[in-house]
């Protein structure tokens, strides 16, 4: 069979086999989980490197060159890739330039909103009682609440920039953690092998860390990779309605916004930074699944 | 034996376990008397809620919090009640240890085999350097094959008998002085029973650790234990050494437990079962508790509460007939 006639797939295992690229023993990517690796690897370091990468200053405007549309289409330039917006900027530019917002915001919030969420989970499902009550009662309150709502009231209150932002999206995002990790913790805690370890007198700490925490991992990796997707897009939202980041600031959802009014005459301003937002949250989460299975055991016999 | 090392391990005075309201407590276990020597097996039997596995947890002070717990557990010589629970912690990590019936959920299915062995072995107490060496010895004394490889396994890679002998070498190890078993063989195929009762008989062997088995098979109790204890309705029945009271059980219960184990006689499986229902611990009457279901039963019994009577060396019985019923 000549590899012309050969799917994506097949074609993936063949190459794969010759080239064996060097992933930790067990971990299986595959073709789809290698695409989404990649993308995020691109991601990270565009967020890392961010304006060196660009090829012009995300706010450079050349009132010379309005609305191209991207280079393969007909006007299009290769000097401006993406095209440009209304004001003559380099949208790829922008678009590299807003990442780093986004995965700073998006990594940021989920890892401090699952640090709390994960502690205070932690605390109700293990005691029970008094501690659980009084934590699962706050944790519906906060998921009761709209999102946008509270958005609003908070950045009304504190204003906009960065550091609000992302105290709102942590105010926002901890409460499924929480509730997450305390339904595991009190399936968890029943289990054979924690009563055992209670009768061996283990301490609660050490039981909490090294029986119940690993064996609730997987439900809060994959809930953490979700909330990084799911951080991109609430960033992006506030941004679109205007209570995220503030230009000069570069965010994709501001682009969206911006682009939003032109969408009938220049598609690509509204397009392509919604494919950057999809193609981002799609990608962490095909790699959060990829570890979930990685990290589970009996996945790899 | 020599008396002087018959110090019991275990000494229960007029133990009594109560579930529920204060005014209304449901009492899973009452009036037990015991006294469990160093090296011996006991076995437990009675059906399900009679306050077996209670009373075993009781009497290692391993009971849920909202239990209610009155009279007086001695664990070698002292008032395991009245310890700090910082000190009884410490002697469930040392000399105590417990079996569970399910091999299958009994080990974390995250950590490998070994690494669980050794985090009791460092419990208990042994040197570092000897862990590794020490972890691997346990494994080999419950005869599992290739230990060395079984160190690196995770639980789901062995089979249930497996498990259960990693567990009952994690229970063994370091030698406890008491150890529990809860229903230990109910979720393994008859042929690994055998295999598992025997390892009991190696600990006390090798030990001299003191063993209570609870089971609901008679079988497992003729095969492995010295002592036999019958519960019904969460108190002790009959209780006498094995030899005797299954040649001649002296209990109405007793006698009807073991004729409704399933016998094959000729072509035919015979079992008698037990006519009735196990009594709701909540609307006991003042008399006996089996008198519902007792064929032998007179109009006393269900009056007047039962006496034990001592019928021999170290057996007695919970019933006011004398023991001409056959």
């Amino acid at each position: 069979m000549s590899n012309l006639t050969l799917s994506g797939r097949e074609r993936w295992h063949r190459m794969s086999r010759r080239v064996r690229f060097p992933w930790p023993q067990g971990f299986r990517p595959g073709f789809g989980g290698s695409l989404a690796l990649l993308f995020c690897a691109v991601m990270i370091l565009a967020a890392v490197a961010g304006p060196a990468l660009a090829p012009f200053d995300a706010n450079e405007s050349d009132f010379a060159a309005i609305m191209l549309p991207p280079a393969w289409l007909t006007d299009g330039l290769w000097e401006h890739p993406l095209g440009t917006d209304q004001l003559g900027r380099d949208v790829l530019s922008r678009l590299i330039v807003g990442t780093q917002i986004a995965m700073i915001v998006a990594i940021a919030t989920s890892v401090v909103a699952g640090v709390i969420g994960v502690t205070l989970g932690l605390i109700a499902g293990y005691l029970g009682g008094w501690a659980d009550a009084v934590i699962s009662r706050i944790v519906d309150a906060f998921l009761a609440l709209p999102f946008i709502l509270m958005a609003l009231a908070f950045i009304s209150a504190l204003g906009t920039g960065v550091g609000n932002i992302l105290l709102v999206l942590i105010m926002t995002n901890w409460a499924p953690y929480a509730r997450l990790v305390r339904s595991e913790v009190v399936s968890i805690k029943r289990r054979d092998f924690v009563v055992l370890a209670q009768m061996a007198g283990v301490s609660r700490t050490r039981i909490i860390l090294r029986h119940i925490l690993p064996n609730a991992a997987n439900s809060i990796l994959v809930l953490a990779v979700l909330d990084v997707g799911r951080a991109v897009i609430l960033e992006s939202s506030l941004s679109f309605l205007g209570l995220g980041i503030q230009p000069p600031d570069v965010s994709w959802g501001l682009m969206l916004a911006d682009g939003r009014a032109y969408i009938s005459i220049a598609w690509w301003l509204t397009v392509l930074p919604g494919i950057a937002i999809v193609a981002t949250v799609l990608s962490f989460n095909a790699v959060g699944e990829k570890l979930r299975v990685w990290f589970d055991p009996r996945g790899n016999l | 034996m020599n008396p002087i090392v018959e110090v019991p391990i275990v000494e229960v005075q007029d133990f009594g376990v109560a579930f529920g309201l204060k005014d209304r407590p449901l009492h899973a276990v009452r009036g037990v008397n015991l006294t469990v020597r160093p090296g011996e097996i006991i076995g437990i039997a009675g059906e399900s809620g009679s306050g077996k596995s209670t009373l075993c947890t009781g009497l290692i002070r391993a009971l849920a919090p909202t239990a209610r717990v009155s009279g007086r557990v001695c664990f070698d010589g002292r008032s395991l009640y009245d310890l700090p629970m910082r000190e009884v912690a410490a002697m469930h990590g040392r000399d105590i240890a417990m079996v569970l019936q399910n091999p299958m959920t009994s080990l974390d299915p995250l950590f490998t085999i070994g690494n669980q062995v050794r985090e009791v072995l460092k419990r208990r107490g042994v040197p570092g350097a000897q862990v590794r060496e020490q972890a691997i010895a346990a494994l080999k004394r419950v005869h599992i094959t290739a230990p060395e490889m079984r160190v690196g396994q995770f639980p789901h890679q062995l089979s249930g008998g497996m498990r259960q002998r990693v567990l009952i070498a994690m229970a063994t190890s370091a030698s406890p002085r008491l150890l529990v078993a809860d229903e230990p063989t109910s979720a393994l195929d008859a042929t690994i029973q055998d295999e598992i009762l025997l390892l009991f008989r190696e600990l006390r062997d090798r030990t001299n650790a003191a063993v209570l088995i609870v089971t609901h098979e008679l079988e497992v109790i003729r095969r492995v234990c010295d002592r036999v204890l019958v519960m019904y309705a969460g108190r002790i029945v009959e209780q006498g050494p094995v030899s005797t009271v299954f040649a001649a059980p002296q209990h109405p219960y007793t006698r009807a437990l073991l004729a409704s184990t399933p016998r094959i006689e000729g072509t035919e499986v015979v079992l008698t079962p037990i006519p009735g229902q196990v009594p709701d611990l909540r609307t006991l009457g003042p008399g006996c508790a089996f008198a519902d279901r007792c064929p032998h039963v007179v109009d006393p019994c269900r009056q007047f509460k039962p006496e034990f009577r001592d019928l021999g060396p170290d057996h007695r019985i919970l019933c006011r007939l004398e023991g001409g019923v056959q």
